[in-house]
């Protein structure tokens, strides 16, 4: 603990990615209790209001309270945030492992030819692809998301086995009998598991913004369901008139965003020995 | 080099088989009939089954593939389904605006991101060097389309110094043509801007670590100079990786601030067709994304090549 706190101190910046993570779990995990009105019900006596003392950060085009509508989506893109990232890591991890563990032709010409094929496709341009496919909701800009950066995982966690396999310790177990699966689990998989670790909580920094970047562009998140990305899309069409409707959700998006490289890289300050 | 470049080419062959089928096996996949939705729910039955005849959708799938691919080959992207203009002369129209866009995006983050990053490193540890950092992390961390939309409040809704959306060819009159895509490429620079600039500095710091610059310090050069002659070049590789990497990613980013500052380019080219379900327009589009990426990946080993030719030994 005396350790940490040290830690901290010497990095600020690590200790205030911290902070703005708490913060956003927090807000995500307790939006029904911390938020004054009901972010979906619209009031049509306050269409598009400036901020005020009853609501804060002004209304959009319907009267719903924006900071109500603020407070709620940081649960959209928490949970978007999240369940893109396991999805990835876990289609590609385990594929990644059982690859780079037994190596061999399917490792060679089909995996890593695969990902190469997948990794050519932009990250939005696939996503949107799937939309197309899946029809627009927050649960196909999830799984989108997912599929996309599935093979990021697949590479890395490939790569850290292949230096992994070699070490005494796997030959050791090896040599004693242990079944491959036993091995995997028990031993490669604990010692690969700070890089992907790491590599996750920069992938939920950025499946974040691509999910923002969807329902920003109406294929994520659908009305009236409140998210940061078409709290945004709206506030576009109002600028003139009611600027703050775009201003708060961008700062939104911006600071969990921010908090959560910033504590990434915290992370691997902590976990990765090399660069200490 | 040319045999490595052959070599490299020869190498992206499987990928592009893989990556022409992953688009011919999606857009199947699709939802809804393309005879149907090119002729309305009330076309009679021959109708719907000339079409099809036309279309060749009534013949075996693999067939429709290879017809695909041969017709690609040859430079025939087909007509899209909604209005039935070639393919190709869409492309041909959003290309200059998406490539002008996108390489003063790129050029932008190297102005500004090579710089900050020395700068970083120069003065690590200190509170020059936080700042550095915190102003690189809140880079990659802007929503693009965010900042998109606060350029246009400020400078052209408040300012009105620039036009809010629209663009100028380059050809029809320069000035109006920077000015209608500084915008936009602002917003699709300063992420890769950050993260060029946490890759200069991480390189830089740990080149001048390194023996070879001791030595040069030893030498008696002066700092400036073993900072840009040893320090920077080392990260020169590090950072053409990235940079393609960049590209790739600032592709994708395309639609969002095509859609935002109304420009002609790619991004509202797929964006519609996506919004229109127009299949043989949003197949040869994703194709394109996919095949440049792959081209730059090329021209990326091509670099690496000649900024260290150890590189074909592999």
């Amino acid at each position: 603990m005396q350790r940490l706190l040290n830690k901290m101190r010497r990095k600020p910046l690590g200790a205030l990615g911290l902070l703005i993570v708490l913060a956003l779990v927090f807000v995500a995990g307790f939006a029904p209790w911390l938020a004054p009105h009901n972010p979906i019900q619209p009031d049509f006596g306050a269409m598009l209001a400036a901020p005020s003392d009853q609501y804060l950060l002004g209304t959009d085009e319907l009267g719903r309270d924006m900071f109500s509508r603020l407070i709620w989506g940081a649960r959209a893109s928490l949970q978007a945030g999240l369940i893109a990232v396991i999805l990835a890591a876990g289609i590609g991890v385990p594929i990644g492992l059982v690859s780079g563990y037994f190596r061999g032709p399917l490792d060679e010409y089909v995996v890593m030819r695969l990902t190469d094929a997948m990794m050519a496709f932009p990250v939005i341009v696939l996503a949107l692809a799937l939309t197309a496919v899946l029809g627009p909701s927050l649960y196909t800009a999830m799984v989108a998301i997912g599929i996309v950066y599935a093979p990021i995982f697949i590479r890395l966690a490939r790569a850290q086995t292949l230096s992994v396999r070699e070490t005494e310790y796997v030959e050791a177990a090896r040599a004693l009998g242990n079944r491959h699966i036993g091995i995997m689990i028990k031993h490669v998989l604990p010692n690969i598991a700070s890089p992907l670790v790491i590599q996750m909580s920069v992938s939920m920094a950025t499946a974040i913004l691509v999910e923002s970047a969807l329902s920003f562009l109406g294929l994520g998140v659908q009305p009236p369901t409140p998210s940061w990305g078409s709290m945004l899309r709206i506030g576009a069409n109002y600028m003139q008139d009611a600027p703050w409707i775009a201003f708060w959700p961008g700062l939104a998006i911006f600071i969990a965003v921010l908090g959560i490289n910033l504590f990434g890289d915290a992370l691997r300050d902590v976990l990765d020995p090399r660069d200490r | 080099m040319l045999a490595f470049f052959f070599r490299r080419l020869l190498g992206t062959l499987p990928i592009l088989f893989l990556i022409t089928l992953g688009v011919f096996l999606v857009m199947q996949v699709l939802p809804g009939d393309p005879a149907l939705m090119i002729l309305g729910t009330e076309a009679t039955p021959e109708a719907l089954a000339a079409i099809r005849e036309r279309l060749g959708l009534n013949q075996p799938l693999y067939m429709q593939y290879l017809t695909w691919v041969g017709n690609v080959l040859t430079g025939d992207l087909g007509r899209s389904m909604v209005d039935n203009t070639p393919v190709a002369s869409a492309i041909r129209y959003a290309l200059p605006v998406t490539l002008q866009i996108s390489f003063l995006a790129i050029l932008l983050a190297l102005v500004l991101g090579v710089p900050a990053g020395v700068i970083a490193a120069t003065r690590r540890g200190g509170i020059g060097d936080t700042v550095a950092s915190l102003v690189g992390f809140s880079c990659i961390s802007l929503p693009g389309f965010w900042v998109a939309i606060l350029l246009l409040y400020l400078f052209s809704l408040y300012l009105g110094w620039l036009p809010s959306s629209g663009f100028v060819r380059l050809h029809e009159d320069w000035v109006g043509s920077l000015k209608s895509s500084i915008m936009p490429a602002i917003a699709l620079g300063l992420r890769p801007a950050g993260i060029f600039m946490r890759l200069v500095r991480s390189s830089m710091l740990e080149a001048m670590k390194s023996d070879y610059v001791r030595t040069a310090r030893a030498k008696g050069l002066t700092a400036i100079a073993v900072t840009l002659r040893h320090g920077l070049r080392t990260s020169l590789i590090p950072l053409v990786t990235v940079l393609s990497v960049e590209f790739a990613a600032l592709l994708g980013n395309v639609v969002v601030i095509d859609t935002i500052f109304g420009l002609p380019g790619f991004g509202r080219l797929i964006y519609n067709s996506v919004l229109r379900l127009d299949l043989t327009m949003m197949q040869s589009l994703v194709l394109i994304f996919a095949v440049s990426v792959i081209v730059i990946n090329l021209l990326t080993d091509m670099v690496y090549f000649i900024l260290d030719p150890r590189i074909k030994e592999r």
